[in-house]
């Protein structure tokens, strides 16, 4: 029996990038992404469009779960959902709200979540995961894993989705799903919002490398104005839905 | 057809018309306790309630939709009372901040442990119960043409406006044919303008709901309104699918003798607009104060 292969990951780089529906504001944009390189901790949520909050929602998920330590499986991440969700709750109580915004907020506010983890040390990587914001990880532009969803058709209008008031939306806790993975040097890890990751899959099933190459060219580039320019002529040409847009690219390589 | 987004930059419209003759005060459906204008107006509130609710981004309405609420009986006229009295065509976030009342009342809800606890909730009233004179369908249908004449022309290429006519008889001041024609000859870029109607009865009698062929109506009147009725587009009979509603493609918007489940659901399906899953208000309130 031989020992398993340590590798080590001396560099861990990323690149971010959040777009709003076409015509709104930045500021209206419901995605969010957070990430603790102390930790290798990343993580993007899509807040709900209907839901109550939604943006504060999906903010408060993905900032509070990088700074966490563990959350991995599913008991934890649903206790650490109930226990965001009553601080949020808590926030909204102290609000003079009007009839129409306390109808929302009682029904609570609701995001997709995915985070991963990287251990650096022993090359891989655990994630979890709520409604159907993906993690997809690359090998040579390939797609070696992705999940909780794999393909285009596999989306739907209606995800169940990490909600705030955990005691309206029991069944939820059924849904989350984790997974790992190992890491090579050069792997990269996409964190994408549905509306882009259902595009994604759907230019890899149609072998459109073109496509493919120039929107990782992009991301790598880190040039917002080009990727929003790019992103937006997918939207004219009806190739990607029109919704908020979250990237977050992780590449691990030794030093 | 019928597929242009709802945006604030490119709304729709939605007209709740409401037969408020003096029969409107007679029992429902062969139920004495109830009459039937107070229930029509339970149904429109919710559905107000409803359109606020959908277009409610946390603390702001947005304006999807701009809502008429005409009613027709001793006067033709906006049935909305209070501070959107005397309006014709109000956007939803005045809807929103403008009702006549906001009434406290319970909610059950789950308590997360497998029980139910009762809430405190608010809900706002726009219209009352109102039940006097003959029925003057033909001039509230003219009003509403006017009304949505001045919208098609300003919204091209909107989602067409939606109109949910609700009556228990047969007009007072002609026959209703030519302007129902007329409204439903409106369109913009998206299509023509949808016209469903709903009819109740004081009497118990076999409902026909979203009918595709005249030749099931034994009733002169019945088949006037059918003649009067939009076809469902396609995502009007997903909604009624997913309500558990009988309708097919050539289903007319048309229901006849409906029943308090039949309203409730034609409010539904008919403002379920662009697929969006119906609101199902008919919940778990137990008591107003």
């Amino acid at each position: 029996m031989t020992s398993p292969k340590k590798r080590q990951f001396g560099k861990v780089s990323l690149r971010q990038f959040l777009h709003p529906k076409t015509g709104h504001a930045p500021a209206e944009c419901e995605d969010a992404i957070a990430y603790n390189l102390s930790s290798h901790r990343f993580a993007i949520a899509d807040g709900a469009t209907e839901a109550f909050d939604a943006r504060t929602w999906a903010e408060q998920l993905v900032t509070s779960w990088v700074l966490q330590e563990g959350c991995s499986s599913a008991t934890e991440f649903w206790d650490f959902v109930a226990e965001q969700g009553l601080i949020l709750s808590d926030s909204w109580s102290k609000l003079k709200l009007s009839w129409y915004a306390e109808e929302k907020a009682r029904a609570g506010s609701f995001a997709a979540f995915v985070g991963v983890e990287i251990d650096v040390d022993a090359g891989s990587w655990q994630a979890i995961a709520l409604g159907d914001s993906c993690l997809i990880q690359l090998r040579k532009n390939k797609i070696v894993k992705a999940f909780p969803i794999s393909a285009a058709a596999e989306f739907n209008s209606t995800p169940i989705l990490a909600p705030s008031n955990t005691g309206l939306q029991t069944d939820a806790a059924l849904q989350i799903v984790s997974k790992t993975g190992d890491l090579e040097n050069g792997d990269k890890l996409l964190l994408l919002s549905d509306a882009v990751a259902a595009w994604f899959f759907q230019i890899d099933e149609n072998h459109d490398l073109d496509l493919l190459h120039r929107f990782t060219s992009l991301i790598d580039r880190g040039n917002e104005v080009s990727l929003a320019n790019f992103f937006e002529t997918e939207r004219s040409a009806e190739r990607l839905k029109d919704d908020d847009i979250a990237v977050l690219r992780v590449e691990v390589s030794r030093i | 057809m019928y597929s242009a987004q709802i945006t604030r930059s490119n709304p729709t419209c939605i007209v709740l018309l409401l037969d408020q003759s003096g029969s409107m005060s007679d029992p429902f459906s062969g139920d004495t306790a109830s009459k039937k204008s107070d229930f029509v107006a339970e149904v429109v509130n919710h559905t107000l309630h409803d359109l606020v609710i959908r277009c409610t981004k946390t603390e702001e309405v947005r304006n999807y939709y701009y809502v008429a609420v005409i009613g027709y009986g001793r006067v033709v006229g906006p049935a909305f009372r209070g501070p959107l009295a005397s309006r014709n065509l109000v956007s939803i976030s005045d809807v929103a901040d403008y009702p006549l009342q906001v009434k406290n009342s319970y909610k059950r809800v789950a308590d997360g442990a497998g029980g139910w606890v009762e809430i405190p909730v608010r809900y706002p009233v726009w219209i009352n119960p109102l039940a006097d004179g003959k029925t003057p369908m033909c001039e509230a249908l003219t009003l509403v043409k006017n009304i949505l004449e001045n919208w098609v022309a300003e919204h091209p290429q909107g989602f067409p406006p939606t109109v949910l006519h609700l009556t228990d008889g047969e007009s007072s001041d002609g026959d209703p044919d030519y302007v129902g024609r007329q409204i439903m000859a409106l369109k913009t870029g998206d299509g023509p303008v949808l016209l469903f109607n709903c009819h109740i009865t004081s009497l118990r009698r076999e409902k026909i709901e979203y009918p595709s062929d005249e030749t099931v109506l034994s009733d002169g009147f019945a088949r006037t309104l059918f003649q009067i009725s939009s076809h469902l587009p396609e995502n009007f009979l997903a909604a009624a699918a997913q309500l558990g509603v009988r309708a097919k493609p050539g289903s007319r918007g048309f229901v006849f003798n409906a029943d308090p489940s039949s309203i409730v659901q034609f409010y539904e399906i008919g403002t379920s607009l662009t697929g969006m899953t119906p609101y199902r208000w008919m919940d778990d309130r137990t008591e107003s104060a």
